[in-house]
């Protein structure tokens, strides 16, 4: 078979290159064909779904009327020698409004205490409309010997909960960090 | 090789490519050459040279991380010799050593006097040395280098994130390097495609060669997506578009996608070509031909086909389509196949040989167990909960570390043994050769198995310090680079003396037997310009 010349072939696979730098260039717009006519990805799905991009986010969300009243629990599980309290027992919000709240906890110990607290929401229905934006939760935390500090936790109930949904709860759990370590004992009963 | 049989008689390529000219001597032999061998060396020349940098950085980052809490590095140094470590690594030493060293041998084993373009070849080294350079200088600038990592996501590369020179001059120099890559790739393809010595059919070419030709194909469809990537990176950054910023209408997850609809390719660009040395090495040092040399070709041709359809699994985290982590999922498993065709074809090479364990085939069988070992954990990391589990840890340091240093480092470093001889017409400590692989084997495992433990317990990458739950495995890695850094440095003073006053290299000091032997080993060592008296006709 005949070679093509070198210049032939250099120029032909030249123009490849060519087009391919401007296929990178088309793919912005065939991005977000491609995600819209397939439904694939949120800013698809949204649209797929007749809502409003900004229904995806609780904070961007209009506000609601309807009233949600949101209770506030914890426990400090495993004799870990923690107290803790959330700085108002219950607030009452409104789905698309951000509530901005602190829990206190006392290490009741001579000792540091590490711990990480797991956050659990109910009912479940309306546990995955509740979104934690900030909280003590996200990261294991300390506290130094006798050490009191207020923690915060910032959330938002989306527009999207389910109607009929006036009662929810947040309540934590306090683990320690460390479940095979030895945990320090309460100042109070050492004594 | 198939291409064994060498018939040398006047063939119709006899002409000399570069008639007339003197032979210039001294530094300006270097510079204004257009010579694919001398255009090579300086190739390896200048890749280890950015290797030694790029090692350099390791070893200090490997320092910060010997244990919890040190101040080796300030935070946002550590970032940006972590970010340059990777870039230098991938785009400064893998991929232009792989060029070099096909730049020197591809044109003789095909039986060819120089490139297609011996100019455009020379353009390619040169646009090399500012690309690094500017990337090394914005160091030393007001805000130091890139700080985002050699994927380089935005927001983080945003102007509001990383306002100072540092991602702009990571952008330009990898935009030359890029050029530089996508010139090399038409200048290789069109020397293989049309260069070859009479009778040297497709399917005679030696596995090395066929390893190029699909690796620069490779390079020249992936390489302008990157390039489009980075003007738009570029443009965002420079002139205030927002092909990538969510709050002009963009999008950065477009990036991901085009960056590595490169990058995911490129692991093959910088794996593939060793793959081809190991399936020159191991016959040569087994006496034995090469163990399904068709299967061999369509299974390279098959990983790079493939490799083009995976690069989604660098983003199941990303919260695309459980549809696309589907798809990417099993397309990455699926490219388990030809590479398991590879590794039992190189088994089978070696199975009943006379073997000769020489450093280059040290280091190629060292090749296949580590290699295996980073497939392995890439099948793992295919699986999209282990993925998504693993995501941004230490796992995925160690798996692509087992890919690109139990991978291509160490074919690099068999291909180095084995033609170097060939490449400076001297031989080197055999002795020390075998020191600089144990050291680098054993030194390998020691940095990078721990990092699989570190990753499972849930390390992150790219963090200048850890929690010292996390300190034995870091004190073994920072251990085993140590070990790593010795053999090196046994590996550069081993080099250095050998072409300092090493023994005269014959023109083929490995002894192939006549199934093995491929046409470089029949010219002088080094060849003579322009490679042949006469070009050789293939039987």
């Amino acid at each position: 078979m005949k070679r093509p010349s070198n210049t032939l072939l250099g120029a032909a696979i030249g123009v490849l290159v060519l087009l391919m730098f401007s296929f990178a260039y088309a793919n912005v717009p065939l991005f977000k064909l491609f995600c819209e006519r397939f439904g694939l990805g949120g800013q698809g799905k949204a649209r797929m779904k007749g809502e409003a991009a900004s229904a995806m986010s609780s904070t961007t969300g209009p506000i609601e009327s309807r009233n949600i009243t949101v209770s506030l629990m914890g426990v400090s599980a495993s004799g870990l020698p923690i107290r803790f309290r959330p700085s108002v027992p219950s607030v009452v919000t409104n789905p698309g409004r951000s509530v901005h709240l602190s829990y206190v906890f006392t290490n009741m110990s001579d000792d540091s205490v590490h711990f990480r607290a797991i956050h659990s929401i109910v009912p479940e229905q309306a546990a995955r409309e509740f979104q934690l934006i900030q909280c003590f939760c996200f990261e294991d935390q300390s506290l130094g010997p006798r050490e009191s500090r207020t923690l915060p936790v910032y959330f938002a109930l989306s527009p999207r909960i389910p109607t009929g949904i006036e009662e929810m709860t947040l309540s934590y759990t306090l683990f320690p960090r460390d479940p095979k370590k030895k945990l320090p004992v309460p100042a109070q009963e050492a004594n | 090789m198939e291409a064994g049989t060498v018939v040398a008689r006047p063939g119709p390529y006899a002409e000399a490519v570069h008639p007339g000219t003197t032979p210039r001597t001294g530094i300006l032999k270097w510079l204004l050459t257009s010579d694919h061998k001398l255009i090579g060396t300086m190739y390896i020349w200048l890749a280890f040279f950015f290797f030694a940098i790029a090692g350099a950085f390791a070893m200090v980052m490997r320092t910060q991380l010997a244990a919890p809490g040190l101040h080796v590095l300030r935070p946002e140094v550590y970032n940006q010799i972590m970010s340059l470590h990777g870039t230098f690594m991938v785009f400064f030493f893998t991929i232009p050593i792989m060029a070099g060293i096909a730049n020197y041998v591809v044109p003789i084993q095909i039986g060819a006097r120089d490139m297609a373009f011996p100019r455009l070849n020379a353009v390619s080294f040169w646009l090399l040395v500012p690309a690094g350079s500017l990337m090394l200088a914005s160091l030393f600038l007001q805000g130091g280098a890139a700080a985002a990592g050699w994927t380089s996501y935005p927001p983080l590369t945003n102007r509001q994130y990383s306002p100072g020179p540092g991602v702009d001059l990571w952008i330009l120099g990898l935009h030359l390097a890029g050029a530089s890559s996508i010139l090399g790739g038409i200048n290789f393809v069109v020397t293989i495609l049309n260069l070859r010595a009479p009778g040297m059919k497709m399917f005679k070419m030696p596995m090395f060669c066929w390893t190029v030709l699909v690796t620069q194909t490779i390079i020249l469809i992936a390489t302008p997506i990157l390039a489009g990537a980075l003007t738009m990176a570029l443009t965002d950054r420079m002139f205030g578009t927002g092909f990538f910023q969510a709050v002009a209408g963009g999008d950065p997850v477009l990036w991901q996608h085009l960056f590595w609809f490169y990058s995911h390719p490129a692991v093959y660009i910088m794996v593939l070509p060793g793959m081809g040395m190991i399936s020159q090495i191991l016959p040569a040092f087994s006496g034995k031909h090469l163990f399904g040399y068709k299967g061999m070709v369509l299974a390279t041709a098959g990983i790079g086909f493939i490799g083009f359809l995976v690069w989604g699994h660098h983003m199941f985290a990303t919260g695309i389509d459980y549809r696309l982590r589907q798809f990417f999922s099993f397309a990455s498993m699926v490219i388990a196949v030809p590479t398991g065709i590879k590794i039992w074809s190189w088994l089978a090479t070696i199975w009943g040989g006379s073997l000769r364990f020489r450093t280059p085939m040290l280091f190629a069988l060292g090749f296949i167990a580590l290699f295996i070992i980073g497939g392995i954990t890439g099948i793992w990391l295919a699986l999209v909960p282990f993925d998504v589990q693993v995501h941004d840890t230490y796992f995925v340091v160690a798996h692509l570390h087992y890919v690109l240093f139990g991978g291509s480092l160490m074919a690099i470093m068999a291909g180095i043994y084995y033609w170097l001889p060939k490449i400076s017409g001297k031989l080197y400590n055999e002795f020390w050769g075998k020191v600089h692989f144990w050291l680098t084997f054993i030194g390998m495992n020691l940095t990078f198995m721990p990092m699989h433990m570190m990753g499972m317990l849930g390390m992150p990458r790219r963090i200048y310090t850890y929690r010292p739950e996390f300190a034995i495995w870091n004190h073994i890695a920072s251990a085993g680079a140590a070990v790593l850094g010795v053999g090196m440095t046994i590996f550069a003073l081993n080099m250095l003396l050998s072409l300092w006053r090493g023994r005269r290299a014959p023109a083929d000091p490995w002894n192939h037997s006549d199934e093995t032997r491929t046409l470089e080993w029949t010219v002088s060592s080094p060849p003579p310009a322009e490679n042949f008296h006469t070009i050789p006709v293939i039987r």
